[in-house]
């Protein structure tokens, strides 16, 4: 049997590296991609958090993470796809319309 | 080493590895494709927790729909110049990952339908995680209820309910104990949310239509 700190290290080093990806890339999609990364890395630590106390509420929790990062998926595309059409890239260091 | 514990470290291996190509790659198509792989391995890892419900749904709503979301994108706004857009892997990596998920899957395997072909499985409804229990006093309200199609539908879930209730305590040992004929928790994860978390669950249908409706008024061409 698997001991659950070694689930939530891995959970841990997976929100590390999806951090990693929004800190440093620029391309926006692959930003979104680092985010649903990280999402997952929670959702593994959910799912070994649940299982070591022994009921379901961590799963259910999941079920709902899973949920919100469809609709999130769906808006976020969506406005990547407007900024665009206006600006012509999806580069996030561009979206620069609220610099002061 | 046990067989969980081995499929734990490989599939945390492709996982990490993939992620860290995701993050590090420089053709977006290349960078989801990785991430599907991610994803697979998480569900994987999902099963060694004896989460088969969550497994399923993330392979389907994850890889299956939202990354295809992500691809449609990726293709329709013709990112990366036109003499990169064939998706070139970088051959080490993807194939110590290939070999890597292999292993793992055929892991899962093991271990999900290992169990199954021992005498003390309850049979292939296990797969599915329905306890055999609930199907049959389903499928005897829906004989009592004549056999009408939509009562005998509803009746059968009504039915159903109570011995998916009576068996969670028994459905949470067995995830705590490992083993056992419990093959997934799904019908304890099915009778917490429509339960306890029943008022969630609804509004979670209002936001994924309020996304919706988001996402069409954004992308639609602006007159």
């Amino acid at each position: 049997m698997v001991p659950v700190s070694h689930y939530l290290a891995l959970g841990a080093l997976l929100f590390t590296i999806g951090v990693a990806g929004v800190l440093v890339r620029r391309n926006a999609i692959l930003v979104f991609l680092s985010i649903e990364i990280m999402l997952n890395a929670v959702n593994l630590t959910l799912v070994a958090l649940s299982r070591a106390v022994g009921n379901l509420d961590g799963q259910v929790v999941v079920f709902f993470v899973i949920t919100v990062a469809a609709a999130e998926a769906a808006v976020g595309l969506a406005i990547i796809v407007a900024m665009f059409r206006r600006r012509e890239t999806v580069d996030v260091a561009r979206f620069d319309l609220l610099r002061g | 080493m046990s067989g969980v514990e081995l499929a734990f470290w490989v599939l945390g291996a492709v996982a990490v590895g993939s992620s860290v190509l995701v993050v590090t790659g420089r053709n977006p198509v290349a960078s989801l494709l990785f991430l599907v792989v991610s994803f697979f391995a998480l569900a994987g890892l999902f099963v060694t927790l004896e989460a088969h419900f969550l497994a399923a749904i993330q392979i389907l709503v994850y890889a299956g729909a939202i990354l295809v979301l992500f691809l449609f994108v990726i293709m329709l706004l013709n990112l990366g110049s036109p003499e990169e857009a064939a998706v070139r892997l970088r051959r080490g990596p993807a194939a110590a990952l290939a070999v890597l998920g292999a292993v793992g899957f055929a892991l899962i395997l093991f271990l999900v339908v290992g169990p199954l072909d021992t005498p003390a499985a309850a049979g292939p409804d296990g797969v599915t995680g329905a306890p055999a229990a609930g199907g049959a006093a389903g499928t005897a309200a829906a004989d009592a209820a004549g056999r009408a199609a939509g009562p005998g539908v509803a009746e059968s879930g009504i039915a159903a309910d109570p011995a998916a209730a009576g068996r969670d305590p028994g459905a949470a040992g067995g995830a705590a104990a490992g083993t056992g004929p419990a093959v997934g928790t799904t019908a304890a994860l099915g009778s917490a949310l429509f339960r306890e978390y029943l008022l969630p669950f609804e509004v979670t249908s209002l936001l994924l239509l309020a996304a919706m409706v988001g996402a069409v008024m954004l992308a639609k061409r602006q007159r």
